[in-house]
């Protein structure tokens, strides 16, 4: 099997595209980056939206990285499409995941390990947001991937990551790309980049 | 103090001194400049010859912006610096803007910032949490209402909807310098009404849902309340480093918080960066030669933190409002966007040389180059990209805006280094260039406005220092209050601070105080038994590059009775911790914060502890690789007790 494709956008204010580079490379993937101001005209099998604050999260996180025509020209459907942190708050923003991310619930940056519930298992992921409450109106339980144990940000039905079959979008606020190797003592990233290679 | 029309400071004798060696009168532009680099902040005219005794074998570059070791064919580039006075006064910027002094002190040699350790100080924690004062707005009624806790309020969607719509709003005001979010005490017929300093006042909110918004901006509103000072300043600060520090994407690793009373007004802000570096790519600000331009990138030059270097060695007092201006604006965006234009222009080789605009911004940076690398600068004002149309000449020399980088280079790569900062959006220009005589020049246009002599403008007069006598006779028989330590049950501080960014971090400082707690739980600790257990001033980084951890130990002394004792035992003790946990100590790094130099016994207690430093550095075989001085920390309540801070590095090969 040839290797799979995989594209990183990158914006002004990201940053952990070395973080989300590096995860890809452990699994032996072959990564590049595409820039915020290149539509995406190659075919990958995946493309990441990495962590970080697109554009100083200025007016609001997300709101003017969606504009990028990077983000526009999103192969939606073809590739499938991870979301992390900012990511996620750009999916959100552009309308390619339902809800929204407001203010965690102390309105205050939390940045610890979560315990989540993912895929009937329990495993334990850094997060590290200030815009990371899920709200949605109603969303299909299907669509839900992970969800914290204890709602560290009083998200709805305490969601933590959506996935979106359909489109073939996923989003998600904790990092699995900080938590995959054993020199640093979490290893659970793996499973969330293992079930993202299974749904290519 | 000889007081120009300028307002400028400078010694009588200094003066004297410059008088002498021009063969002139200096001009008042001049005079300008002598203030800004003869200032304590920028000459270290109190302490550079009692830092000249600081072991510095096995260290790389410890006379440049940074100092550091070697790991293999890469170096550590590391420094702690202080930014006490401007917290002070304005704890969010002080605080964010002093992340990014530090980071740019290790950019500017290509190392790539990895992570950031503080040492923090504050009033005492009794006085943190006094009685909530009804802020400006609120009425009748409403006070009670706005203090129920978060979950209470959080109900309702017509609150989330308000909430999504009107914070990011806020968040935006929040980066529009210059204008204060104040809200009017009166009630308008729906609600009540925002007013930006500058625009017209909009009225937005009913007042049931004004609750949220009070509390977060609380703190703001708040700002002329001594009740709520010690709580404002630790919140800001805290605040700032976790909004500058996230935005930028580099680790807050290793954080060291104390409470004392005698920081109630002039708190502690010591922050250290540490950087990664390949050895042969490091760049200094020694290397310029005749011939080559002046490159200034970055932020547009404005009137913020103008005068801060000659603030910064001056006493706080209680001409708060006035100072405010000298306060640095922070813009995390920006430096986020040089860090990644400077790294990918230095790593094609096109900057001879570099150095960040820090204290006294263009001009100490441009002296600095050219003292350094022995040749002279010739600076035309004119090609200098400006913010504010009404700068005056000085004050754009002066000015310390942040954000900003002075790169050194040939006149070929000026188009190649203009290409990538257009792909990350910064602004340039080329402010003039590196002359064959040893002389610091500044036109504006056709006139002359400065000429002297570089050794004169970057070298005052040394002065005599006044040791005094012991303190032992000052503090004796007074009982001492011990200091109280917030470690380990303040994990809503280290909670703020993303620790696990850029995949190194191996222990999670706001995690350790729970998991010892939960550790006692059995079924629980089989699950987390893979994670290491971890001080909050304690961390460990993963250099994969050489497969080998750097151990990061950041501690402090506040001095109390016999300073050289106390310093010497605490870096021992340090030392000993690292080993304990498999480091060997490689390095340190430190800044010391003392009370006004000119009365003793502050300079007995500076001298003591520079010896203790020595002496135990020397045992451990280690060198002090660079450092920072704070002097006149000092508010209305009295002087600080004298504390240095230390960040101690140690390397561990096998993992």
């Amino acid at each position: 099997m040839s290797k799979l494709k995989v594209g990183i956008i990158v914006f002004l204010g990201t940053n952990c595209e070395l973080d989300t580079k590096r995860a890809c490379e452990f699994f032996g993937w072959d990564v590049e980056y595409i820039w915020h101001n290149d539509k995406i005209k190659k075919k990958y099998d995946l493309i990441f939206i990495p962590g970080g604050f697109s554009y100083g999260d200025h007016i609001s996180s997300g709101r003017i990285a969606k504009l990028s025509p990077a983000v526009k020209s999103l192969p939606v459907g073809k590739s499938l499409i991870v979301g992390i942190c900012n990511g996620f708050q750009i999916l959100c923003e552009a309308k390619l995941l339902s809800g929204a991310l407001i203010d965690n619930q102390n309105i205050k940056f939390i940045s610890k390990v979560a315990d989540l519930n993912f895929k009937g298992e329990k495993i334990s992921l850094p997060i590290a947001h200030h815009q990371g409450n899920y709200f949605c109106k109603n969303i299909d339980e299907k669509q839900i991937l992970m969800t914290y144990q204890n709602n560290e940000n009083g998200s709805d039905m305490s969601i933590a990551g959506i996935y979106d079959r359909k489109n073939r979008i996923i989003g998600m606020m904790p990092h699995p790309e900080r938590a995959i190797y054993e020199e640093l003592g979490l290893t659970d990233g793996r499973k969330v980049f293992e079930f993202v290679k299974n749904e290519i | 103090m000889l007081k120009t029309r300028f307002n400028a400071l400078v010694t009588q004798k200094e003066y004297e001194h410059i008088k002498k060696k021009l063969g002139r009168e200096p001009n008042g532009f001049e005079l300008q400049l002598f203030s800004a680099t003869y200032s304590e902040h920028c000459s270290y005219k109190h302490s550079k010859e009692l830092l000249k005794l600081l072991p510095r074998e096995n260290a790389i570059f410890y006379e440049e912006n940074a100092g550091g070791i070697e790991i293999g064919e890469h170096a550590i580039l590391f420094k702690m610096e202080s930014h006490n006075h401007p917290c002070s006064v304005e704890p969010f910027n002080g605080a964010a803007t002093g992340v990014g002094g530090i980071i740019r002190d290790v950019l500017a040699m290509n190392a790539r910032p990895i992570a950031l350790c503080n040492s923090l100080k504050f009033g005492s924690k009794n006085n943190s949490n006094p009685e909530p004062l009804p802020s400006p707005l609120a009425g009748e009624g409403d006070f009670q209402r706005k203090r129920q806790p978060a979950n209470v309020r959080k109900s309702g969607e017509g609150f989330r909807k308000w909430h999504a719509y009107f914070t990011p709003l806020l968040e935006f005001l929040k980066f529009v310098p210059h204008f204060e979010i104040l809200f009017s005490p009166a009630r308008g017929a729906k609600g009540r009404t925002l007013i930006v300093k500058g625009f017209k006042p909009i009225e937005i909110i009913s007042d049931s849902r004004l609750g949220l918004l009070t509390q977060q901006h609380e703190i703001d509103y708040a700002l002329n309340s001594t009740q709520h000072e010690y709580n404002r300043i630790l919140n800001g600060v805290v605040e700032g480093i976790s909004v500058y520090g996230n935005s930028i994407g580099i680790p807050t690793v290793s954080t060291e918080v104390l409470l004392d009373d005698c920081f109630s007004e002039n708190p502690l802000v010591n922050i250290s960066a540490i950087g990664l570096a390949k050895k042969l790519d490091i760049l200094t600000s020694s290397t310029a030669k005749n011939g080559l331009k002046l490159m200034l990138v970055g932020s547009a030059t404005m009137r913020d933190g103008l005068g801060g270097a000659a603030f910064a060695s001056k006493k706080l007092s209680d001409e708060k409002a006035e100072d405010k201006i000298s306060i640095q604006i922070a813009n995390p965006f920006m430096k986020k966007k040089l860090i990644e234009a400077c790294l990918e222009i230095f790593s094609q080789k096109l900057v001879v040389s570099c150095q960040d605009c820090g204290a006294a911004g263009i001009l100490s940076s441009t002296s600095e180059v050219a003292y350094k690398s022995g040749c002279g600068v010739e600076i035309d004002l004119n090609n200098i990209h400006i913010g504010d149309k009404s700068i005056k000449d000085f004050e754009i020399m002066l000015s310390e805006t942040q954000e900003r980088m002075l790169f050194v280079v040939e006149e070929c790569k000026i188009d190649e280094i203009a290409r990538i900062l257009t792909k990350f959006e910064l602004e340039y220009s080329i402010i003039g260039n590196t002359i064959k005589e040893k002389n610091y020049v500044v036109k504006n246009g056709g006139n002359l406005l400065a000429n002297l002599p570089c050794e004169l403008l970057v070298a005052p007069p040394e002065i005599e220092l006044d040791f005094g006598q012991n303190a032992g006779g000052i503090l004796g028989g007074m009982v001492i209050p011990p200091y109280v330590s917030v470690d380990g049950n303040c994990p809503e501080i280290y909670e703020q601070y993303d620790h696990t960014v850029g995949s190194r971090t191996q222990f999670s400082p706001a995690s350790s105080s729970l998991q010892d707690i939960e550790l006692k739980d059995a079924q629980k600790s089989n699950e987390r038994s893979n994670l290491p257990k971890a001080e909050p001033n304690f961390n460990s980084l993963w250099i994969y590059e050489e497969n080998c951890f750097l151990g990061i130990y950041t501690f402090s002394v506040v001095i109390q009775e016999n300073p050289f004792k106390e310093v010497y035992e605490a870096i021992l003790t340090a030392s000993k911790s690292l080993t304990e946990r498999g480091f060997q100590p490689k390095g340190i790094t430190n800044c010391l914060n003392f009370a006004n130099p000119e009365i003793p016994p502050t300079m007995y207690e500076f001298r003591e502890t520079i010896l203790a430093i020595k002496k135990s550095c020397e045992e451990l075989k280690i060198p002090v690789c660079s450092g920072n001085v704070s002097f006149y920390n000092e508010s209305s309540l009295g002087k600080i007790k004298n504390t240095p801070s230390f960040t101690m590095i140690g390397v561990k090969t096998e993992s």
